[in-house]
């Protein structure tokens, strides 16, 4: 196979997976927002 | 005469091309002490430059000793050359075996750079000092820190594209990887994947990406200018100061890593140990160790990094027309990485309600917070009183995360598309 093909290849796949796992972080920061809110904590402190 | 020979060795093995290499080290130096440029790596890469350019190279290696009973053993068992070669650098010349003592800059490249133990233990130091709070406040931006890395993927396919076109510069597709990662903006990421596939430009790679990294606030600015357009840039963002829980602190680099190393084994060491660090920084009851790695840690192996990677700089493999290119390439790295993130702000403002300023995209990039500080300074001078830092520095926080994940990436895509 060609090094260019390899090339694109690597630059579809790299940042299709790049973009994918910074999504499943948004998906878990949403999460967890959503989870753990600030007051929950508050509440259990006191 | 052999005496004086002896005693005015290192005038007599001079070379030219040493100047060169201490022209170099010197203006590493200038940068890093007049222009405060990363100074606590191009000081000690600049110095290590020059030690490693004297006379017979000491400081990397001892001069060869005659070792008679292996010169014995190989005479009678000669398929052994191959084998002292290999495991005990030893070097034949005229039928004879000499033994090459590694001097102490090449112990340290062999024990901190080649098994990857000084980057990694620099990730557990830069994870200690990562406060992800702003992201985790604006999470929208993290996509930004996905953007900002199109850079290193545009740098392989260059690189891969220039060796097509001058076929003896010898970039396949491991070294364009190792070339292309320079616009991880991320020191310790482009040393990982570089140390697994082109040891031998570990020297210019690093030189690039730390280079690059302190000429952020030249390199980007005009980047975005080209980009956007002044309403663009004047384009205010409503920052909501939401509260974030300590529980929230504590499982995000747990379930960070999970993931990752998940999608991406390779990428455990990068992301495994930034989040070790970020969790002994945000656990509540480490903070003697979180102080450590802040500060003795990072200075301690930051300081050896630094003359490790200027003690690959030897002018045989350093002064060459691929160093150059390396380090053109490293500068088309920042500036495709700044443009993604700018062009993902300004794709995201055609379907949003909630613009989006499209110079926080250029923040995506890994360099912190030294982009963020950017950004915000350029909105000001648009507008000012456009106040857009907290996203920046989501944005910016972002791209540490960014980078490594991309890191990891590359690590995993090399070799699985070089097996098909």
């Amino acid at each position: 196979m060609g090094e260019i093909y390899l090339g694109v290849k690597l630059m579809e796949y790299g940042l299709l997976g790049t973009f994918s796992v910074i999504v499943l972080f948004y998906v878990i920061i949403m999460a967890l927002m959503k989870i753990f809110p600030y007051k929950n904590e508050e509440n259990s402190n006191e | 005469m052999e005496q004086l020979a002896q005693i005015f060795g290192g005038v007599l093995e001079f070379r030219w091309q040493y100047l060169v290499m201490y022209a170099i080290g010197g203006i590493l130096i200038y940068l890093a002490i007049k222009k405060d440029y990363e100074p606590m790596l191009l000081l000690p890469i600049g110095f290590g430059a020059i030690l490693v350019n004297l006379p017979f190279r000491s400081i990397w290696e001892y001069e060869p000793v005659l070792d008679e009973a292996v010169t014995k053993l190989v005479n009678q068992f000669p398929g052994l050359q191959e084998f002292f070669t290999e495991n005990f650098n030893y070097v034949f010349e005229n039928g004879q075996a000499y033994k090459v003592e590694p001097g102490v800059l090449q112990i340290l490249f062999n024990s901190g750079i080649l098994t990857e133990l000084f980057p990694c233990l620099i990730f557990v130091a830069v994870g200690a000092m990562i406060d992800f709070t702003p992201l985790l406040k604006t999470p929208k931006m993290i996509l930004f820190g996905a953007a900002a890395q199109f850079g290193i993927f545009f740098t392989i396919l260059v690189a891969l594209v220039l060796n097509k076109v001058f076929p003896g510069l010898g970039f396949d597709l491991k070294v364009a990887a190792s070339i292309g990662i320079i616009g991880a903006a991320d020191g310790p990421t482009s040393i990982f994947v570089a140390s697994k596939f082109a040891k031998h430009l570990i020297g210019p790679i690093s030189v690039a990406a730390y280079s690059y990294m302190s000429l952020v606030p030249i390199i980007q600015p005009p980047v975005i200018k080209a980009l956007t357009t002044k309403k663009e840039r004047m384009i205010r963002m409503e920052y909501k100061d939401v509260k974030v829980s300590k529980t929230i602190l504590i499982l995000f680099p747990i379930f960070v890593t999970v993931i990752s190393g998940i999608i991406a084994p390779s990428s455990v060491a990068l992301v495994g140990l930034l989040m070790f660090g970020n969790l002994i920084r945000e656990c509540g009851v480490l903070e003697r160790l979180s102080k450590a790695a802040q500060n003795e840690l990072s200075n301690l192996v930051t300081l050896l990094l630094g003359i490790t990677i200027g003690s690959t700089m030897y002018y045989e493999s350093f002064l060459s027309p691929t160093t150059l290119i390396i380090l053109l390439m490293g500068l088309v790295a920042f500036v495709f990485d700044t443009a993604g993130g700018v062009l993902l702000a300004k794709l995201m403002n055609l379907f949003s309600k909630e613009k989006v300023n499209p110079m926080v995209g250029a923040a995506g990039i890994s360099a912190f917070p030294m982009s963020a500080r950017i950004v915000q300074k350029m909105a000001v001078k648009e507008d000012p009183g456009n106040f857009i830092l907290m996203h920046a520095v989501g944005a910016n926080v972002a791209g540490q995360l960014g980078s490594i994940v991309a890191g990891g990436m590359v690590l995993a895509l090399v070799p699985w598309l070089l097996s098909l």
